[in-house]
């Protein structure tokens, strides 16, 4: 039979009980007192007999305490409880499905709908004049003298041209306001939280968003969101990003679509710096 | 027969926890972009569901559990998961804990993102929704001990990481996403696009 002293001292855990059963507290919790976590009982006793693992768990527990006060820290987009609101307003009567339904629009819920009354009105005006029917017939003959396709190669050549050409818009910063979903980033793009951007005005004859990756950065990385259907067609793209990008002129270039949207990435450098921008975890063509 | 009322108000959720859901549904996609988009996710859901919620105190609770639904099934829509090893790591059961100053919230991100989903994933159930080592197993159907282990090496990973991204000379060891990441951290403060013509 064993002493009262042998009953005092504990049974010593594995360093990778102790290691595992020390990181899984929650210190400011009191998991220690916590009688459904069986798994923690006794650690107090392993503590006192170990200062060694005591004093690492003190350390643990002041790491511990700098992570989750920087986790939850951190800039807000600014306006977001507003646009929320917005959203949820137009969703409250909407089904699911439809919440983000409609075409695709660049600017947030409020502003596309203010913008709607005024176009409407305008059109009212519009329709009682005369000169209605010959601006209408000019645009139909500039669409079609429009060409009916151009393939990836001619996309990116376009896109190399709105990339180097002047903006008539200052760059908006991604963290302070986001364009509409239909022109995010797609996921298999590294977006960082500086990225800036602007409105393209007409890139193959679209409607769409640039992004700069590093504004500011010597070595540009651009990226550009466009609606895949219209016209001209687009043609020999991919359906995710190329493992090969276009190479002319120290810049590696590739677009490729998602079914709904048309994407062209554009990176000062080599196919190396190009792919830096691509998830690691992303499919690659 | 009249709905009951819910406990709390929807504005009033999106003015007290907009902010932490927006930051939370961050870490989990590390992009702006799509942090927005899971957090609008977040609370569509959660108007629909107001009902559900009982009390204003679970409110940040129950809206993180939303929010990483959200983002659960978008990431499912979006991508396979990948096959990551998650055996024990010897290595990082005995790594020294280093004393650091106040972590930084980017750099603490360009970590995460470095991490495999799994681990990420624990950290966040831990360090954000401050659930119980058991309470993220219930969550992730996973053991408890499965958890544990994760757990432990994740935050043994994160350190080491941390510790390494803080210095200079060795941060570009990291993978590709991280330099990336780096390269625009670091370029403050942000110059006007208008010049590019």
């Amino acid at each position: 039979m064993t002493g009262p002293s042998r009953h005092s001292i504990p049974e010593p855990w594995s360093e990778q009980r102790l290691a595992e059963a020390v990181e899984a507290v929650r210190y400011p919790c009191n998991d220690l007192d916590n009688a459904e976590l069986v798994e923690l009982a006794g650690l107090a006793e392993q503590l006192d007999a170990a200062p060694e693992w005591q004093q690492r768990a003190g350390r643990i527990a002041g790491w511990d305490k700098r992570i989750a006060a920087a986790i939850d820290s951190g800039p807000v987009p600014a306006g977001l409880a507003d646009r929320l609101l917005d959203q949820l307003a137009t969703a409250e009567g909407a089904p699911a499905d439809e919440v983000d339904a409609g075409l695709p629009s660049l600017m947030p819920t409020e502003e596309m709908r203010h913008n709607t009354i005024r176009r409407r009105r305008w059109l009212w005006v519009a329709a009682g004049l005369t000169g209605l029917a010959a601006s209408l017939l000019v645009v139909a003959s500039l669409w079609r003298s429009t060409p009916l396709e151009l393939n990836s190669e001619q996309l990116l050549e376009l896109a190399e041209v709105w990339r180097n050409g002047p903006q008539a818009t200052e760059p908006t910063p991604l963290r302070e306001r986001a364009p509409r979903q239909a022109f995010h980033p797609p996921s298999e793009v590294h977006c960082p939280a500086q990225a800036t951007w602007v409105v393209v005005d007409n890139l193959a004859e679209r409607r769409g968003v640039m992004y700069e990756l590093a504004p500011g950065a010597p070595r540009r990385a651009t990226l550009f969101v466009l609606p895949l259907k219209g016209r001209p067609v687009i043609t020999a793209l991919s359906n995710r990003p190329p493992r090969t990008p276009r190479t002319t002129g120290n810049r590696a270039s590739a677009a490729w679509h998602d079914g709904n949207r048309l994407f062209v990435l554009i990176v000062d450098g080599d196919a190396r710096e190009f792919r830096a921008y691509l998830r690691s975890s992303s499919p690659i063509a | 027969m009249a709905e009951p009322k819910p406990a709390v108000e929807m504005a009033e959720l999106v003015e007290q926890h907009h902010a932490s859901v927006y930051r939370y549904a961050y870490r989990l996609t590390s992009s702006p972009v799509d942090a927005e988009d899971v957090t609008q996710q977040t609370f569509v859901t959660a108007q629909r569901h107001l009902g559900q919620l009982r009390s204003a105190d679970a409110a940040r609770a129950w809206l993180l559990a939303i929010c990483r639904n959200q983002y659960l099934k978008s990431r499912r829509r979006q991508r396979p998961s990948l096959a990551v090893n998650l055996e024990l790591d010897l290595e990082a059961v005995a790594q020294p804990v280093p004393d650091v100053s106040p972590v930084d919230a980017e750099q603490l991100q360009v970590v995460l993102d470095s991490l495999p989903d799994a681990l990420r994933m624990v950290l966040l159930l831990f360090y954000f929704e401050n659930l119980s080592y058991k309470q993220i197993g219930a969550e992730l159907e996973l053991p408890v001990g499965t958890v544990m282990s994760r757990l432990s090496r994740a935050k043994a990973q994160l350190r080491k990481r941390l510790s390494t991204e803080a210095a200079p000379e060795v941060a570009r060891s990291s993978t590709d996403r991280s330099v990336v990441a780096q390269k625009s951290f670091s370029l403050a403060p942000q110059s006007s696009q208008g010049s590019t013509s």
